[in-house]
């Protein structure tokens, strides 16, 4: 055999350390950036606690005429905000990571607790703001991704809509309680006025559920 | 982890792996193969230009050897029409005399013409020129220089895209541009594969001690190259001996050269098992491995997202339906809740790196072959890499096809019936008769 032929297992070994060497920083840097983002998505959820119990108490400190000093739109920006940076940070966390979930749990949590006060903000007040539960699930799902589509397109145009999103697979008190009340049992489903509708609906049927 | 995500990290270390090793051997012989300079005594080459219908593009071939920097006297130029059922004769004809020499024979083949006129030749070297391909001045003396060593049998060109103007040839300019640094790492480590029709220059001393071309190959220029790896002979490149050639234009055109190429590399690796292994380096364990490896890789990629895609697709209709198909809102929410940085993974982390790693070799391929022209090549690297990789699934995905159960195919004056399924039918056919 001749040289250039010849196996030079100095020249493999020199590449396959640099090549790990390469491998291993594109892990240590999506690692190091994942839990960086989990830290943020962690503070956001405190912040926004601290925005949901404000809000609560200007409410009820405010006796006379508390309609007067709500103002949701902010913390509906946040939340929603959150929402869409935890659907992204769902592709990149394995399944069984036990953070994620508990930041997903604190999530859902605190959207129950403004869903209800919404609710409260809109039969007390008459405000104009329309509160949509939906649940959803990321397996077997056909029409989850569809109906998440039609709501997002619905919020686009019209900023008085909430959607509140909700795992159906997520397993906490306030969630089951929540699914137990409005007898949610599958996905996509939605809680609009009160009441619960299952199945893909799409966006002239549920404009039409809404008013 | 699951297993589509192990799959993906094991495939992305093995093309880290292969990318650096490449480039590490491109930077560690630099040095030492670059150039070689033209021996004191100028050696007598012979070219052959074999030719089956090519009477748009015979002209400006044999126009390309004329203008070659080499003493006329040390060059002999051998035109053989391969039973043309067009004008390339005539044409050829009016350049007959002084160190061309022009012939006709019955149709047989690339190989057959070009044994014609090896058996003819008067020169210590032999190249071939296909007839739709155009040599730089220079490249014939950048190349003969590589013979000083007697191991080597044969000396392959940088082999470029002279039509550049629609999509399929874009995508070629890049694809060749990258076989122009592949080849010359390959000559580094001893392992090429391929003596391309287009301007390889071999040692006469090969064909008279092993026999000439193939006739009956669909590649004769696969088999060669393997025949003399075979026999532990070395094949060098000059990155500097620029060759042009016409590339297909339209899909069908391409897709049978490529289902040509690739029959012939499966049928002529397969009669070459002997190359893989310990025994011949590099090649047996490394590239020729590597060639199936990339092969399968883009096969599976090219089922699995196509499956993927058509879920995709599936949900997207019945999403787009559920709003009347009125994605602007779609498309204004996408960007307002656009967060880049949650976007990013460890798998775009390594894509971008492999990314950088194909752009280094592009623009040392570039470099070192002083390729100039090429105005939108930013565009044609974006073009090639995205449809690349679906038009080389496609392709194999086509000769795999034929491999299993194609029927005869005649390419040339060449024809093939190597299927799987012929040689059970000619295996059955040879018991049946036995039997009888």
């Amino acid at each position: 055999m001749d040289d250039k032929k010849a196996i030079n297992k100095k020249k493999l070994i020199i590449v396959a350390v640099l090549s790990s060497f390469i491998f291993f920083t594109g892990f240590i840097i999506s690692s190091e950036l994942s839990r960086s983002q989990m830290s943020e998505l962690s503070n956001m959820e405190e912040e926004i606690k601290l925005d949901v119990l404000s809000l609560e108490t200007e409410y009820e400190l405010a006796l006379d005429q508390p309609c007067q000093f709500i103002q949701l739109e902010t913390l509906n920006k946040k939340l929603d905000e959150l929402g869409t940076k935890l659907s992204f940070m769902e592709f990149k966390v394995s399944e069984d990571d036990a953070e994620f979930e508990n930041l997903k749990k604190y999530y859902s949590a605190l959207e129950i607790k403004h869903w209800l006060f919404t609710r409260k903000v809109q039969e007390e007040c008459g405000s104009d703001m329309i509160a949509i539960a939906y649940f959803y699930s990321s397996k077997d799902c056909a029409d989850c991704a569809s109906q998440g589509r039609v709501l997002t397109y619905l919020k686009t145009d019209n900023p008085n809509i909430m959607v509140y999103s909700f795992d159906l697979a997520l397993d906490f008190g306030a969630l089951n309680t929540f699914k137990k009340v409005y007898g949610i049992n599958s996905a996509p489903s939605m809680i609009i006025n009160d009441k619960t509708y299952t199945g893909l609906i799409n966006s002239e049927d549920l404009s039409e559920l809404m008013y | 982890m699951g297993v589509q995500s192990t799959l993906f990290y094991v495939t992305a270390y093995i093309s880290l792996f292969t990318s650096m090793f490449f480039l590490y051997t491109f930077w560690d012989n630099y040095s030492s193969s670059m150039k070689r300079a033209p021996p004191a005594k100028i050696p007598k080459v012979t070219v052959v230009v074999p030719a089956f219908n090519e009477q748009e593009c015979i002209a400006a071939t044999i126009e390309s050897l004329l203008k070659l920097n080499y003493p006329k006297e040390k060059l002999e130029i051998i035109v053989v029409d391969d039973g043309s059922t067009d004008k390339t004769y005539e044409i050829a004809k009016k350049y007959d005399g002084g160190n061309v020499r022009v012939f006709t024979k019955k149709n047989g083949g690339k190989g057959s013409a070009l044994n014609f006129a090896i058996k003819k030749s008067k020169g210590e070297f032999v190249g071939a020129l296909d007839a739709d391909s155009f040599v730089h001045p220079d490249a014939l003396i950048n190349m003969v220089g590589y013979f000083e060593d007697p191991n080597i049998m044969a000396v392959t060109p940088a082999l470029k895209v002279y039509n550049k103007n629609s999509i399929l040839p874009k995508i070629q300019v890049v694809e060749y541009l990258m076989g122009v640094f592949l080849r010359k790492v390959f000559a580094m480590l001893g392992s090429i594969h391929v003596t391309p029709g287009p301007f390889t220059i071999y040692r006469k001393f090969f064909f008279k001690q092993y026999g000439g071309y193939d006739e009956k190959n669909i590649t004769e220029d696969i088999e060669i190259a393997l025949r003399i790896q075979s026999k532990n002979y070395q094949i060098e490149n000059a990155m500097d001996a620029c060759v042009y050639t016409m590339s297909p234009t339209g899909f069908r055109e391409l897709l049978w050269q490529r289902v040509r190429w690739y029959l012939g590399f499966i049928d002529n690796v397969l009669n070459h098992k002997n190359l893989f292994g310990f025994k011949h380096g590099i090649l047996g364990v490394l590239v020729l491995p590597m060639a199936f490896f990339s092969v399968a890789l883009a096969v599976g990629a090219f089922f699995f997202t196509s499956v993927l895609f058509a879920i995709n697709l599936r949900d997207q209709i019945s999403g787009l339906s559920a709003i009347n198909y009125d994605v602007i809102p779609l498309i204004k929410a996408y960007f307002e809740h656009f967060h880049l940085n949650f976007i990013f993974t460890s798998n775009m982390f390594f894509l971008i790196v492999l990314l950088g790693l194909s752009v280094v070799m592009l623009y040392l391929a570039i470099k070192k072959s002083f390729e100039t022209g090429n105005k939108h090549l930013i565009i044609s690297y974006g073009i090639y890499m995205f449809l690349y990789w679906i038009l080389f699934s496609i392709w194999w995905i086509a000769a795999l096809g034929y491999k299993v159960c194609g029927k005869q195919l005649k390419f040339g004056g060449v024809a093939w019936d190597n299927s799987l399924l012929s040689k059970c039918r000619r295996n059955n056919n040879g018991r049946q008769e036995s039997n009888q």
